[in-house]
């Protein structure tokens, strides 16, 4: 079989390896359009080009390893490395035919297309897809925190059900299933015991703010993560109190949403603007991940 | 000589640790996406890497590349170009006698003529020829061998440093290969008399665990006198295939086949760890590994 073509087709199918889908998807057509040039189809071991291109993807993604190093090493732990970059291979393919991709934009879009592709009914799909979304909102924490001021503002009045909270920094709350504390050590040594982590779904906040602007991570309840993220800088705290009415069928009264609110100021993630004299009323609606 | 690969951290590894490393291994790549790359091995000895000769591939590299590859050659001072036994260019398959249309294959060429940029029109192709980011077994056949020894003996002309070209993994078999990679390095050496050669350790630990021999009797067979540099780098065994992993450690039996390389007569004047894809290493493991090879290369000094 003549070399240079054989070389052409292997080169063609990694330059572009949409062209192997195209070529499995009509053998027929496939095998007659090879035998015109001497070339025998089925001789290519076409599933084996397909993993190569994935692998080759996967090269080319170690800028993406250094965001990404414990989603990298659980896809590897987990023996889903090749398939994961074989199925990403068109797409990465095709978004660089017109240059190199930016670091972050690769990262980005990684990120995007793997959250995507995971399963979430298989558990080990849905641990990767925590790690992911764990090291992936700390990189955009980090990235977005660079944008937010150092100082801290007082408060020097005392808020009431008409003042409006701001969050201080950066927020970012996760539906998660996996506790990370278990998780990342195993990773780290190489070792994944699907037996020995237990699912469970909660719901993590992931805060960059403050002073030193430090990453801190906190458990939430489905009802604190509903008033956080109903915050915006704009809703007063009756606002965000007749929205939890409507959403959770059942109010809180007034002095312990103010001591909730009270708390997260302590820590420095919540503070107060004056209260607007203009009353603005909002229909809220936050979906959780059930 | 002892030498890294250069990496996200192969600059604190050299600050770290005075005195452990020889020298860097850089590639020609690196240095053409980033130039100011060389800034960070100002007072180090380096060793020029290469993957754009396309030495077993029927398109040669535009004479640019060429030039390119010597002026960094020359600026490195490198003692030799470690090249691989591969290719990287290719015919575009319309001009191979295939039916692009039947492949929608006209507007993917586009696609890759518009990429084409800085890929000069080589031995009258049209459109241009396929590049690759990443080289590629080549097949085993006479054919392919022939074209290698007249690539050789056309760089030999061109490139300003002696060439050494390494052994290539192997993933899949190539369609139409007559013969054993062995075979193949055999043929190449016997009838190359100045060719030497980068005996990449893992590549070939690969290769035999891929395509089914036994890496100890084959390597035992190939022309060691003829090796100048050695690559050492890690595995990694996904989806039923073995490899290559620049990110983890080599095992055990990487060693192994370096005793065997040693004792049968191989005389590196260089052995480069290829550590160079992670952000982080433990500096502790590459200085126990660093110093395994030294001991196991001290009689050969």
């Amino acid at each position: 079989m003549d070399a240079s073509k054989v070389h052409a087709i292997i080169a063609a199918c990694l330059a572009d390896p949409q062209i192997i889908s195209a070529l499995l998807a009509n053998p027929e057509v496939t095998r007659q359009n090879f035998n015109k040039a001497g070339i025998d189809a089925e001789a290519f071991d076409w599933q084996s080009i397909q993993k190569f291109a994935g692998f080759v993807t996967k090269v080319r993604q170690n800028p993406v390893r250094n965001n990404l190093p414990l989603t990298f090493k659980a896809l590897s732990i987990c023996d889903l490395e090749i398939a994961v970059f074989t199925h990403y291979a068109p797409n990465f393919t095709h978004l660089t035919h017109n240059g190199y991709l930016p670091d972050e934009l690769r990262t980005e879009t990684f990120v995007g297309f793997l959250t995507n592709w995971l399963d979430a009914t298989n558990p080990i799909h849905l641990l990767i897809k925590d790690i992911v979304n764990h090291e992936w909102t700390i990189e955009q924490l980090h990235r977005l925190n660079t944008k937010t001021p150092d100082e801290q503002p007082t408060i020097s009045f005392m808020p009431t059900v008409k003042s409006v909270p701001t969050i201080q920094g950066v927020l970012k709350i996760q539906n998660m299933c996996y506790d990370m504390h278990q998780v990342i050590p195993m990773i780290q040594n190489n070792k994944l015991d699907m037996y020995e982590i237990k699912q469970k779904e909660f719901l993590l906040g992931y805060w960059c703010g403050g002073l030193g602007k430090q990453i801190k991570i906190v458990e939430l309840q489905a009802i604190g993560a509903y008033i956080l993220s109903a915050v915006n800088g704009e809703r007063t705290i009756r606002d965000i109190s007749d929205s939890l009415k409507q959403t959770f069928g059942k109010s809180t009264d007034e002095p312990t949403l103010l001591a909730f609110f009270k708390d997260y100021v302590e820590i420095g993630l919540l503070t107060f603007n004056q209260p607007s004299s203009t009353q603005k009323k909002f229909t809220y609606a936050f979906n959780f991940r059930r | 000589m002892i030498g890294l690969a250069s990496g996200p951290y192969t600059r604190r590894f050299l600050e770290n640790t005075e005195g452990v490393l020889d020298y860097v291994e850089i590639a020609f790549e690196q240095l053409r996406h980033d130039p100011k790359t060389l800034s960070l091995y100002a007072d180090t000895p380096l060793v020029l890497h290469c993957a754009s000769l396309s030495v077993a591939g029927f398109v040669r590299p535009a004479q640019s590349t060429i030039e390119a590859i010597n002026h960094c050659a020359n600026q490195l001072d490198t003692p030799w170009i470690g090249e691989h036994l591969s290719f990287i260019l290719a015919h575009p398959m319309a001009q191979n006698g295939f039916d692009s249309e039947i492949l929608h294959l006209e507007s993917i060429e586009q696609q890759l003529v518009m990429n084409a940029s800085g890929i000069e029109q080589t031995e009258n192709t049209t459109p241009p020829p396929v590049s690759l980011t990443y080289t590629v077994c080549p097949q085993f056949s006479q054919q392919t061998l022939n074209r290698v020894l007249e690539n050789l003996e056309f760089l030999e002309q061109s490139i300003a440093k002696p060439l050494i070209l390494e052994n290539p993994p192997q993933y899949f078999v190539v369609p139409g290969s007559t013969m054993s990679l062995v075979d193949f390095m055999i043929e190449m050496t016997s009838h190359n008399q100045q060719i030497g050669l980068l005996l990449d350790l893992t590549h070939f630990l690969i290769a035999a665990s891929n395509m089914g021999f036994d890496p100890f009797a084959e390597l035992a067979r190939l022309p060691l006198e003829r090796v100048v540099e050695i690559h050492i780098s890690g595995i990694n065994t996904q989806s039923g295939v073995m490899w290559d992993d620049h990110s983890s450690p080599a095992p055990n039996i990487i060693f192994d086949l370096l005793r065997l390389a040693l004792d049968r007569g191989a005389q590196p004047q260089a052995i480069t760890f290829e550590y160079n894809w992670a952000p982080v290493f433990s500096d502790e493991m590459l200085i126990r590994q660093i110093s395994k090879v030294r001991e196991m290369t001290s009689v050969l000094t």
